[in-house]
């Protein structure tokens, strides 16, 4: 073993100065023990960099680089495309907010439908933030999130399709951080107390309502808890693959049980830590959005029974996602290029993973 | 290494000049990179191309790891040489000539003829794909052992220990080729 590892050492120190133009018979001077092993695979070395060493042929360069300077030039205007896409945040959060209260359902519902890197996105991301704001509930968050979760597995599918390996990759970030934040709101009341604390830590955190949020100083952007704005869309050759190997499909790593220890690093809404500090871990109030409306009126003596009928009603939704979403990723799966394997094999081992804690959590 | 870091980041901040600066350092090597590998040259231009295009377009998402910025390029055109595969697959195509011309077991030069690069593609296709991506690194992508170990999350022994195997297979391949 250590005199295969000299060889190998002698062998690199060889090629490095036959690569560097001294003669192979200078470098066999210096180790003649080794000199009948090491000649002929030089030689080899030799040949295969030579036999490697071609040119490009100038006209070719010549066009390549004519393209990339043609690219290079349209990258500015792709940095400014959009209104939203250059808006401030929170310019974004107040025109979904007045989208949704004024002018009700057209931008919304446009927006509804529209798909990572379209120019609606980012305030369809907002729309839904803005919900989460106004739904006070725990368990009418928790629904929320399945919801918007569910989105993000049409998006997955859709970019896949598309074959928008980036997209793919930050869609599932999304619908990661949607089932986690739906997994810490689900969990029994007395966990609630206990670990939300821990659970909550940066990406989890879950909206903050308006109400409870820092008032923000006259003239200073109001704090809302705004999702992410989309960037330009950049479609990304997936950097992720191994180079040693044809990248078949790598299994994901396994699923952490505990959940509350895969922070993910991007954040789905921002929130000052203080506003979640300050925010009610269950604070029913008059919502305007019909569910929400619905739980207001039931009273005090219904409410236990009503919760307990809403939590089995999401047990069975997210029971059902779990299953459809699975079996549609699995399907676009057989589709898309082996590049985008990996991303989307990691989407569904995070909804198989996140869907089950979160089933757990509703069982308890 | 400091200075690269500097310069992709300019790059990332579409800094025209240091865009510029990494594509024509870069783009002699993933060119060759990509013929060693598919022994083809016209497709080769064209995936060298896309890979440039490619990586401008995802430059913004590039993240620093201590790898020299050609390593993240060798991915990119490495991606592209796999559906370039899996595509080609899908095509009723003619099946490689198996023929290598070489020389005869003579340690010295292989053959009296160059190799052509088409050739030696085809004989690396023999060895194993870590062997053929330590081959490609180091003779076509001019990756010095540590970067080749760092583009490839293996240990600088490692790859030399690859890079013997490698040329011993790729030796015997070209040899089991020239028989009569």
């Amino acid at each position: 073993m250590k005199k295969a590892r000299e060889f190998d050492n002698i062998l690199d120190k060889c090629l490095e100065r036959v690569l560097q133009g001294e003669t192979i018979e200078q470098c066999l001077a210096d180790y003649p023990e080794y000199a009948a092993e090491l000649e002929p695979l030089l030689w080899t070395a030799l040949d295969t960099r030579e036999t490697a060493a071609i040119k490009p042929r100038p006209e070719f360069r010549e066009r390549a680089r004519y393209q990339f300077q043609a690219a290079l030039r349209d990258i500015e205007p792709k940095e400014h495309r959009g209104f939203f896409s250059w808006q401030p945040r929170w310019v974004t959060a107040v025109v979904a907010v007045f989208a949704i209260l004024v002018i009700g359902s057209g931008t919304v519902a446009a927006a509804s439908n529209s798909l990572p890197g379209e120019p609606l996105y980012s305030v369809k991301l907002a729309t839904e933030a803005v919900r989460l704001a106004f739904t006070p509930s725990d368990l009418g968050k928790a629904e929320l999130y399945a919801k918007f979760a569910d989105e993000r597995v049409d998006e997955i599918i859709a970019m896949a399709d598309k074959g928008e390996a980036e997209q793919v990759e930050r869609a599932t970030e999304r619908m990661n951080n949607q089932l986690v934040a739906m997994v810490n709101l689900v969990v029994s009341d007395e966990e609630a107390l206990g670990e939300r604390g821990i659970a909550m830590s940066e990406a989890e955190q879950p909206p903050v309502s308006p109400q409870e949020a820092p008032q923000p100083r006259e003239g200073e952007a109001p704090m809302l808890a705004v999702a992410e704005p989309e960037p330009s869309p950049e479609p990304e050759p997936s950097p992720v693959p191994e180079p040693t190997t044809v990248p078949a499909p790598v299994p994901a790593p396994a699923p952490e049980p505990a959940l509350v220890e895969k922070a993910p690093s991007v954040q789905v809404e921002e929130v000052p830590v203080e506003a979640v500090k300050q925010a009610p871990v269950v604070a029913p109030r008059v919502d305007i959005f019909s569910d929400n409306a619905q739980q207001a009126r039931v009273d005090e003596g219904d409410a236990e029974g009503a919760s307990a009928d809403r939590q089995e009603k999401l047990r069975q939704l997210l029971l059902r996602q779990a299953l459809e979403n699975q079996e549609a990723l699995r399907e676009i799966l057989e589709k898309v290029p082996e590049s985008m394997r990996a991303d989307l094999l990691k989407a569904i081992e995070q909804a198989i993973s996140a869907y089950d804690q979160a089933l757990k959590n509703l069982e308890k | 290494m400091q200075d690269e870091q500097s310069l992709v980041r300019r790059a990332q901040q579409r800094d025209q000049a240091a865009l510029t600066q990494l594509y024509e350092e870069n783009f002699d090597r993933i060119y060759r990179y990509i013929v060693l590998k598919i022994g083809d040259r016209t497709e080769a231009e064209d995936m060298t191309q896309q890979v440039f295009l490619n990586a401008l377009k995802s430059i913004s998402s590039y993240k620093w790891k201590g790898m020299p910025f050609s390593a993240w390029l060798f991915r990119i055109a490495h991606n592209q040489i796999v559906d370039y595969y899996r595509k080609k697959s899908r095509r009723a195509t003619v099946p490689l000539d198996e023929s290598i011309t070489a020389g005869d077991s003579d340690p010295r030069k292989l053959t009296e003829r160059k190799v052509e690069i088409e050739q030696m593609a085809q004989a690396t296709k023999k060895l194993t794909k870590a062997q053929q991506e330590v081959i490609s690194l180091r003779f076509a992508g001019d990756l010095s052992i540590a970067e080749a170990a760092r583009a490839m999350g293996k240990s600088e022994g490692a790859i030399k220990a690859l890079q013997h195997s490698a040329i011993a297979a790729l030796r015997k391949v070209m040899l089991v080729g020239t028989v009569p």
